[in-house]
C-alpha cells in the first residue's frame, strides 16, 4: 500500500508558509528593540554612547534595506535585459553589469556623490541618497547575473507548454518561470543581500554616520577601540545573522534541511 | 467519423510546402498536408525523422523557413493571431511539463484564469470535472512530483484539454507506459476525438496507431507514405 504522502514533496514545493515576510519585519523590530535596549547596559565606553550606535544602526539598516528593494529591482531588470532577444537591451544590460561590477564600489558611491552632480547639476543627492544609488546599482549588477542564472535554471519546456498553453510571454514570467527561478535565486540573492549590508559601511567615506563610520567616529574621540569596534562587528554579525536566519527559514520551508545524500 | 468528413472535407491544419532547418540541418524537406476536423491522425518513422519538429511547428514553438502552416484558415507565424491559435491548439509534451510549483488543480487552471479570465469557481470547477473524468480528483491537492508518470501525463492531458483546445498534438504519449497504461491513454484519445476534437500523435507504439484514422509515416523529412 502507498504510504500517504506528506505535504513535503522531493522537489521542494509545498503550500507556501506565508509566515515568512511577518517574520522577516518581525526579527528586523526585535532586533532594533534588542540593541536600543540592551546597549545602555554595556560596559564604558559604549554604554553611554548606545544612542551613536543605534543611530547608527538605523541609517545601515535604512541603507541596506533601500538599496536591497530598489537592487532586487534593478537586477530583475538587468537580467531579463540580458535574456533579452531585443539585442539593444542586451547590450544595454551587459554594459551596466560590465562597469558596475568591474569597478569598486568605493569609487561608484564616490562617483555618484561627487563626480555626477559635476555634469548633472540637477542629481545633487545628498548623502544618503547617493549612498543608496550607488549601492542599489551595484547590488543591481550582481543580483542580475542570479536572476539570470535562476531563469535559465527553468527547463526550456516549461517556458514552451506555458506558451503553448496560449499565456503571453509576461504570464509565463510571471506565472510558470519566476517562482520556480525564485528558488534557485534566493539563497544567492540574501547572499548578495548580507555583502550589501557589510558593503554599506563604504558609505562613511561620503560622511554619512552610519554604523561603521559612528563607531570610527567614538573610537577616535574616547581613544579605545577595542571595544568600539567589537561592538560594531557584532551589531553587523546580529544584523547579517538575522538575513542568515531567515534564508534558512525559507529553505527550510521548501526542502527541509536537505543533504548532498538522504541515505 | 471518417466518412462524415470525407463527404464533406473540412481542414483545419494545412500544411503547405514546409521547410524546416535547424541551422544547416534539413529537418523538413517539402512536408504537405491536410487534417480535417475530427480526425486522428498518428505519425510513425525512425528517431530524428522529424516528428516532433512536425507538431511543433503546428504550435510555433518552431519557425519555418519556408511554406506555410494554417490552423483553421489562419497561417501559424508570429503576429497578434498567434495566442488565439495557441489557445485552439493544446500540446501534449513527451515529457508532460507539469508546472512543478502549483498543485495538479492549479496546474489545470492556472492558463483558463490568465487567458480567458474565468474566476476561480469556474475554472475550478472546469478542472474539478476534468480530474473526476480521467480518474485524478484524489490528486487535487498534490504537486506533480507526488504523482505516477502515468497520472502525470492525464494531469498534463486535463491541463490541455482546460483550454478547450480544437486540436491537440500529442508528442510521444506511450513513450513512459507501460503496456496496461497504454490501453488506458488510447482510449482516453479515442474517446476526446470522439467529442470532435482533432487530434494528431507522434507515436512509436503500434497499439496508438490502430485508434488512428490516418497513418503517416515519416522518414528524412518528408511523408513517404499517406493514406487519402
Amino acid at each position: 500500500m502507498q504510504v500517504t504522502a506528506t505535504l513535503k514533496t522531493s522537489s521542494g514545493y509545498h503550500h507556501k508558509n506565508p509566515l515568512l515576510l511577518l517574520w522577516t519585519i518581525l526579527g528586523v523590530f526585535l532586533l532594533l528593540g534588542f540593541i536600543n535596549l540592551l546597549l545602555p547596559y554595556f560596559p564604558e565606553p559604549v554604554g553611554s554612547r548606545s544612542h551613536l550606535f543605534v543611530e547608527g544602526t538605523i541609517l545601515t539598516l535604512e541603507l541596506s534595506l533601500g538599496a536591497g528593494a530598489l537592487g532586487l529591482l534593478i537586477g530583475i531588470f538587468l537580467g531579463i535585459a540580458k535574456l533579452s532577444r531585443n539585442i539593444f537591451l542586451y547590450h544595454f544590460a551587459w554594459f551596466w553589469i560590465w562597469i558596475l561590477r568591474g569597478t569598486p564600489l568605493l569609487t561608484q558611491i564616490l562617483f555618484v556623490y561627487y563626480a555626477v552632480p559635476l555634469i548633472f547639476p540637477a542629481l545633487k543627492l545628498g548623502e544618503f541618497n547617493s549612498a543608496l544609488i550607488a549601492l542599489a546599482l551595484n547590488v543591481g549588477a550582481y543580483n542580475a547575473e542570479v536572476v539570470r542564472a535562476g531563469i535559465l535554471a527553468v527547463p526550456k519546456g516549461q517556458f514552451e507548454t506555458a506558451l503553448s498553453l496560449g499565456l503571453s510571454r509576461f504570464q509565463v514570467i510571471q506565472w510558470v518561470v519566476f517562482p520556480q527561478a525564485f528558488k534557485v535565486m534566493f539563497p544567492s540573492l540574501v547572499n548578495n543581500f548580507i555583502a550589501l549590508i557589510k558593503d554599506s559601511s563604504l558609505a562613511s567615506c561620503i560622511g554619512l554616520l552610519e554604523l561603521s563610520l559612528a563607531g570610527n567616529r567614538i573610537s577616535s574621540e574616547t581613544f579605545q577601540p577595542f571595544p568600539i569596534l567589537v561592538t560594531v562587528a557584532f551589531i553587523y554579525l546580529l544584523l547579517t545573522s538575522l538575513m542568515s536566519g531567515i534564508t534558512y527559514l525559507y529553505e527550510k520551508s521548501l526542502h527541509g534541511r536537505r543533504k548532498l545524500f538522504e541515505t | 467519423m471518417v466518412e462524415e468528413n470525407s463527404l464533406k472535407p473540412d481542414p483545419v491544419i494545412v500544411l503547405e510546402n514546409v521547410h524546416k532547418y535547424y541551422g544547416k540541418t534539413h529537418v523538413l524537406r517539402g512536408v504537405c498536408l491536410k487534417i480535417n476536423k475530427g480526425e486522428i491522425v498518428t505519425i510513425v518513422g525512425p528517431s530524428g525523422s522529424g516528428k516532433s519538429t512536425f507538431l511543433r511547428i503546428i504550435n510555433h514553438l518552431e519557425d519555418i523557413q519556408s511554406g506555410s502552416v494554417l490552423v483553421n484558415g489562419i497561417a501559424v507565424k508570429k503576429n497578434k493571431h498567434l495566442k488565439t491559435i495557441r489557445q485552439k491548439v493544446g500540446l501534449v509534451a513527451q515529457d508532460y511539463q507539469l508546472f512543478p510549483h502549483l498543485t495538479i488543480r492549479n496546474n489545470i487552471t492556472l492558463a483558463p484564469r490568465k487567458v480567458y479570465h474565468w474566476h476561480l469557481e469556474k475554472s475550478n470547477a472546469i478542472a474539478d470535472k476534468l480530474m473526476q473524468q480521467l480518474g485524478i480528483f484524489q490528486h487535487a491537492d498534490k504537486f506533480p512530483d507526488q504523482l505516477s508518470g502515468g497520472e502525470q501525463q492525464r494531469v498534463c492531458i486535463a491541463r490541455t484539454l482546460a483550454m478547450q483546445p480544437e486540436i491537440i498534438l500529442f508528442d510521444e504519449p506511450t513513450s513512459a507506459l507501460d503496456p496496461a497504461r497504454i490501453a488506458e491513454v488510447s482510449k482516453i484519445i479515442k474517446d476526446l476525438a470522439a467529442t470532435g476534437l482533432t487530434i494528431m500523435i507522434v507515436t512509436h507504439t503500434e497499439e496508438v496507431t490502430k485508434i488512428a484514422d490516418r497513418t503517416l509515416v515519416l522518414e528524412d523529412g518528408k511523408i513517404v507514405y499517406a493514406p487519402p
